[in-house]
């Protein structure tokens, strides 16, 4: 099984550090608001399964995250994606997607960023606070046809919907 | 993009100015790129999604006017009915944020601003009773919301406690003619009371707290946390009561469109605008106890002791006795007194077990 670590975010480079500390802390306050302690099992289904075992070494101010209101769940599910992401695709997050592409990040190397279309791949994300399966399914289903918006870059969309209470990533390639 | 996470991050962690200067550089990029698209009628949806992106980002960088000028350029084009209807919402709070910038008005921050929008309010006139229906729940709140506070229990018949009355009073503004405003100001002692069925003393507090309080329950409900707001009014009665007014505040399906709320804390202005329709608000939580139904009927008859009413069909001279849950009956019914009501509800045996209930016009 592999493990994934939300605080391993830092070592990404295209994010910048109020946006790493803000991820971190909404994936950790989502965690640990549906009862769960790092170390967690969790588990990827849909075009490809897997088990990952979620960690984190850091606390959030839960009190200040809740006044973020519905939004936590999105910028958790961000925290967790990108981390599973790099693991199904081998790329990391490298630029946020600008609105109308249908996609929340460009994956790529890093390392490409000096070339100007390093774009290698794109990814979708969305979260769930409690959801049965068919509310899952039909959000990974709309997120799929959502990636549509830039399919004229002929690069694979991923989509990942991350369910919190189980909690489990759910994974669709477009 | 980044800047708008920045700007998401700032809000989140109360620097609103920094915040708002995110939305401005945000919306300056955006803008640009969707103006690219401007002609470009066949690009869609990702036309009229830019124009949508660029005003909403305007609308957050507090530029009103720029906002909509994206909103009418999306329209412009062929969007997609959903994202049609985003416009079109955006527009409408385009509209409610100017008439809410009340020039070189300075509020207080016991004072709260409230706030109304749609076909029954003209230029400084909104029509009498969607007005007085809604300034009266407002001051309930107010209230319960002091009595909550103090940690008195629910008071489900009778006059406001004396101690209460002697020690808050509410005022109301002459009307402000933005779209139909009035401003609610919470004035309190500063003295400790001592209620004698209470050991401790209890401190008075502050007005801004009990704004603060309502504004932060309209929020949850707002973002559909009712579990959370059960935590904040774990009481049973207080819970339902402000459930219960919160759906007389709401606007309505064409009537009221937008009610807002604004007020001055320490460091920033809060403004907290009804997203859900009154029908939108969750009904009162009423156990599983029979079929679920509609009855229309005259309000008769009260039982504060039993918390139950009758109604009465007059075409058909039926009687329906009515359990009413704790916290309800004083602040919520008994403004419907012979007034024709809907009810919905659950029936068992002869009684039916009140969910929600509204005016038959």
């Amino acid at each position: 099984m592999e493990t994934i670590v939300i605080n391993d975010l830092t070592k990404i480079k295209s994010l910048t550090d109020n946006m790493i500390n803000a991820l971190i802390e909404a994936g950790v306050y989502c965690l640990e608001d549906s009862k769960h302690l790092s170390g967690i099992n969790t588990k990827l289904k849909g075009d490809k399964t897997d088990d990952y075992e979620i960690k984190w070494n850091s606390s959030c101010n839960k009190l200040a995250v809740f006044s973020w209101g519905e939004e936590v769940i999105e910028w958790a599910a961000v925290a967790i994606s990108i981390l599973v992401a790099t693991k199904i695709t081998g790329y990391t997050a490298v630029e946020r997607a600008m609105r109308g592409t249908g996609i929340d990040y460009w994956l790529g190397n890093f390392d490409d960023r000096a070339l100007i279309f390093e774009q290698k791949e794109r990814l979708e994300i969305s979260g769930i606070k409690k959801g049965d399966d068919s509310a899952i399914k039909q959000r990974v289903n709309n997120k799929k046809k959502q990636t549509n918006q830039s399919a004229s870059s002929k690069k694979p969309a991923h989509v990942l919907v991350v369910e919190f209470s189980r909690p489990e990533v759910n994974y669709a390639k477009n | 993009m980044q800047n708008v996470d920045e700007a998401f991050i700032a809000r989140f962690k109360n620097k609103h100015e920094e915040s708002i200067s995110y939305f401005k550089k945000a919306y300056a990029l955006e803008q640009e790129a969707a103006l690219k698209l401007k002609d470009s009628y066949s690009d869609e949806p990702t036309r009229s999604i830019l124009f949508r992106s660029a005003a909403s980002m305007a609308l957050n960088g507090k530029l009103m006017d720029e906002a909509a000028k994206m909103i009418h350029y999306g329209l412009c084009g062929n969007p997609p009915d959903d994202i049609k209807k985003e416009l079109n919402d955006l527009y409408e709070q385009v509209t409610f944020h100017r008439h809410l910038e009340f020039e070189g008005l300075a509020i207080q921050n016991n004072e709260m601003i409230i706030s109304f929008y749609g076909p029954e309010t003209g230029h400084g006139f909104i029509k009498s009773d969607a007005f007085i229906k809604r300034i009266s729940a407002v001051e309930k709140m107010a209230y319960r919301t002091i009595e909550r506070n103090l940690d008195l229990p629910f008071r489900e018949k009778g006059q406001y406690n004396k101690d209460v009355t002697q020690n808050f009073q509410t005022f109301f503004s002459t009307p402000m003619a933005a779209s139909y405003a009035v401003i609610l100001k919470i004035a309190s002692s500063n003295k400790q009371l001592v209620f004698p069925d209470q050991a401790d003393i209890k401190t008075i507090p502050c007005a801004s707290k009990i704004i603060d309080d309502i504004l932060h329950g309209i929020d949850l409900i707002n973002e559909s946390k009712e579990n959370d707001l059960e935590s904040l009014i774990p009481d049973e009665a207080y819970y339902n009561n402000f459930i219960s007014l919160a759906r007389e505040l709401a606007p309505d399906e064409k009537n009221i469109s937008q009610v807002g709320l604004k007020t001055c804390l320490v460091d920033a202005e809060k403004e907290v605008f009804f997203k859900r329709k009154c029908r939108e608000i969750p009904v009162l939580r009423t156990p599983k106890v029979g079929n679920k139904g509609e009855w229309i009927g005259r309000l008769f008859l009260a039982d504060a002791d039993q918390h139950k009413i009758r109604l009465i069909d007059e075409t058909t001279n039926e009687k329906y006795d009515v359990k009413v849950p704790p916290g309800v009956l004083s602040d919520i019914v008994k403004p419907y007194w012979e007034e024709t009501i809907k009810i919905i509800g659950q029936k068992s045996g002869k009684t039916i077990h009140l969910e929600s209930f509204e005016k038959i016009e």
